[in-house]
């Protein structure tokens, strides 16, 4: 036990005001009826792309045609074929910046904010989704959710030992407020929604 | 003058600018709005937010135990430091037993705060700030001007001058896109290398021993996800009981903050990847002692957003580097008064008292009434400059007396009209300086209402 802490404890035990119960979210309604339209209108205004699964064609064609064939395609979701590459927790950083498109299927998707959940039962390295060009997401009408409240009702965010919510490409509006798509992370990001089977 | 007025005029030199960085700011604030807008419930998210942080000051010590404990378990190294130094040195051991020289690091107010970077740098450790503001203030060697758009004072062609210098870029190139592309191909070469990432911390979630990082670029994620070593820096404050509780505050920080829904990152750190090590420093300097100040321990509900800033019409025409603080803006000025009263009494005079502050504040901070607060609490100390002083004195005698205060009234109207310009506008009187008093009207209020009042 640090010293430190004890005295930090300490510290806060003398001075911390009376116990203050902890308030009752789950009064909270959403007002959100159709997500999958209130997700996809979201992903125009944060800058994100979307399709329908229906409409895209043949997947795998579909990938190419999008993204080219210069770099790597690393794919998680059988629908869009092989990729071009198989990664794994060890694979070499350097070898990881070739990726040009990253396919990972999402697990829920938050009509509010756009966000997507990816954890590490989804991912074989934790920097794929950032260090890829461009991000390709896919998930099911049936996964979306109406808002964050719901989301966290849905995931245990301490299952697995990194989890994140991916809300559109990575962007910047560091130098005078202009918005600049492809900060650090993905350029672009694609959300691809397969209908609720009936 | 006061220090923090001499930088405001400094600043309103140059009246161009200062009216592009008035609206710069104006403009985040009006997203602010309209984001705010979308939610129905977002009055009924402000109380709650508030309310789970009073909960969260009440119980403080038991949600850090219980968070310590389950980080611990979840395989996290769990630090804990009194003080900046404390913090710093924590920092360094932890890299020299890895034998690590180089740190990126997202954006941290706290380390900010410590003033970790020097303090590495003089250690021979290099330190890169990868958010891109940060990294931009970091090369011009000068603090950020705002706690969430840290570049926010410079224009793109002071940008496109520095990166010609520093990274090569062709002269005279100020196109945001292009410059933002030379910065990513820069920070890249920086997380390939994959040795040791720092961020802060926007949220501690007590129940599973985690930590929640929102960014936009993506750098924390390049960073920690890259390396071997990852650290994370937490003041005691950030705290939160559970993941339900996270709802609310993801869902008021980047609408209030930047009117986005939510950053587009919000990762959740709860274990480090096979074969490499996570270590949380949990940090107070200085904040338990704020919290044992009644009147103002509602400061430590802060989450960052920087709405108090955007809205606020004294930082937004006096830019964040005249408060010579590490958090400017109104909330600076209830937060570091606590830290030194002395050098930092000026500041809770900064402020117009309107108010708006508060208004938009996601947490319900008081701001306003605090920064009243701590003006009263810098006179009892006796730090009010004389010019302040003898003004309140002359007041009070004034207003202690009924007869004094009539005759006032019709002295300062006469004077208005008697004096010659040199009496009324000269360095003794504040208000005459950059306005035209006004035209005294011929009667006072009182002579009005008796000769008008109704028998």
């Amino acid at each position: 036990m640090s010293r430190s802490k004890d005295e930090i404890m300490d510290r806060i035990r003398r001075r911390k005001p009376a116990l203050v119960d902890l308030p009752d979210t789950r009064g909270l309604k959403s007002h959100i009826a159709d997500a999958e339209a209130v997700f996809k209108a979201t992903l125009e205004l944060i800058g994100g792309d979307w399709a329908d699964f229906t409409s895209i064609g043949n997947p795998e064609k579909w990938l190419e045609t999008r993204y080219g064939n210069s770099g790597h395609i690393v794919c998680l979701d059988s629908d869009y074929g092989p990729g071009t590459l198989e990664i794994g927790p060890d694979t070499p950083l350097e070898v990881l910046n070739t990726i040009e498109v990253a396919v990972i299927p999402g697990k829920l998707g938050v009509a509010e904010n756009g966000g997507v959940w990816l954890d590490d039962a989804l991912l074989p390295h934790r920097i794929l989704p950032f260090i890829a060009q461009h991000l390709v997401l896919t998930l099911s009408v049936a996964q979306l959710v109406p808002d964050l409240h719901e989301a966290y009702r849905r995931i245990s965010v301490a299952e697995t030992g990194f989890g994140i919510f991916i809300a559109g490409p990575s962007k910047t509006a560091d130098i005078e407020q202009s918005l600049v798509k492809g900060a650090q992370g993905p350029r672009t990001a694609m959300i691809v929604l397969k209908p609720a089977i009936p | 003058m006061s220090q923090h007025a001499q930088k405001a005029a400094a600043f309103i030199r140059d009246e161009a600018r200062t009216d592009w960085h008035d609206q710069a700011l104006w403009f985040v604030r009006s997203k602010r709005d309209k984001a705010a807008a979308t939610l129905p419930e977002w009055e009924q998210l402000r109380a709650l937010a508030s309310g789970i942080k009073d909960h969260v000051l009440s119980n403080l010590d038991v949600l850090l135990e219980k968070f310590s404990d389950q980080a611990s378990a979840n395989g996290v190294k769990v630090h804990w430091a009194s003080d900046a130094s404390e913090h710093n040195a924590i920092v360094l051991n932890i890299l020299q037993q890895h034998r690590i020289r180089k740190l990126v690091k997202s954006k941290s107010m706290l380390t900010e705060e410590c003033g970790l970077n020097p303090f590495l740098e003089a250690r021979g450790v290099e330190v890169i700030d990868t958010d891109l503001g940060e990294r931009i203030i970091q090369m011009r060697e000068e603090p950020p001007s705002h706690i969430v758009l840290p570049a926010i004072h410079l224009k793109k062609e002071e940008v496109g001058e520095l990166f010609h210098e520093k990274l090569g870029t062709p002269e005279g190139l100020s196109d945001p896109t292009a410059l933002t592309e030379a910065a990513r191909h820069h920070l890249r070469t920086y997380f390939l290398e994959g040795a040791a990432a720092l961020t802060g911390v926007n949220f501690g979630i007590a129940e599973t021993g985690g930590v929640v990082v929102c960014t936009n670029e993506g750098n924390a994620d390049m960073g920690v996800h890259g390396a071997r070593l990852q650290i994370h820096s937490m003041g005691i404050e950030k705290i939160i009981p559970g993941a339900t509780d996270l709802g609310v505050f993801i869902r008021l920080l980047a609408r209030s903050g930047t009117g986005q829904p939510s950053t587009v990152y919000t990762a959740h750190y709860h274990s480090p990847r096979p074969g490499t090590e996570m270590h949380i420093i949990v940090v107070d300097n200085g904040r338990t002692e704020q919290l044992g100040r009644e009147d103002f321990r509602n400061s430590l509900k802060c989450i960052r957003c920087g709405a108090c800033m955007n809205t606020c019409p004294i930082y937004r025409r006096s830019g964040g580097h005249s408060y010579d603080t590490t958090i400017p803006g109104p909330i600076g000025s209830i937060l570091t008064p606590g830290i030194d009263l002395k050098k930092h009494a000026d500041l809770p005079f900064a402020s117009t008292l309107c108010g708006s502050c508060s208004d938009v504040c996601p947490v319900k901070i008081n701001i306003h009434e605090q920064l009243y607060r701590w003006r009263q609490v810098i006179a009892e100390a006796g730090l009010l400059p004389p010019s302040k002083k003898m003004g309140m004195k002359a007041a009070a005698a004034v207003f202690a007396r009924p007869d004094w205060y009539r005759n006032s009234g019709r002295i300062a109207r006469a004077a208005l009209r008697l004096l010659p310009d040199w009496a009324v506008y000269n360095r003794m009187n504040e208000w005459g300086k950059d306005r035209e008093l006004p035209e005294a009207p011929a009667q006072g209020f009182r002579d009005w209402y008796l000769k008008n009042k109704k028998p």
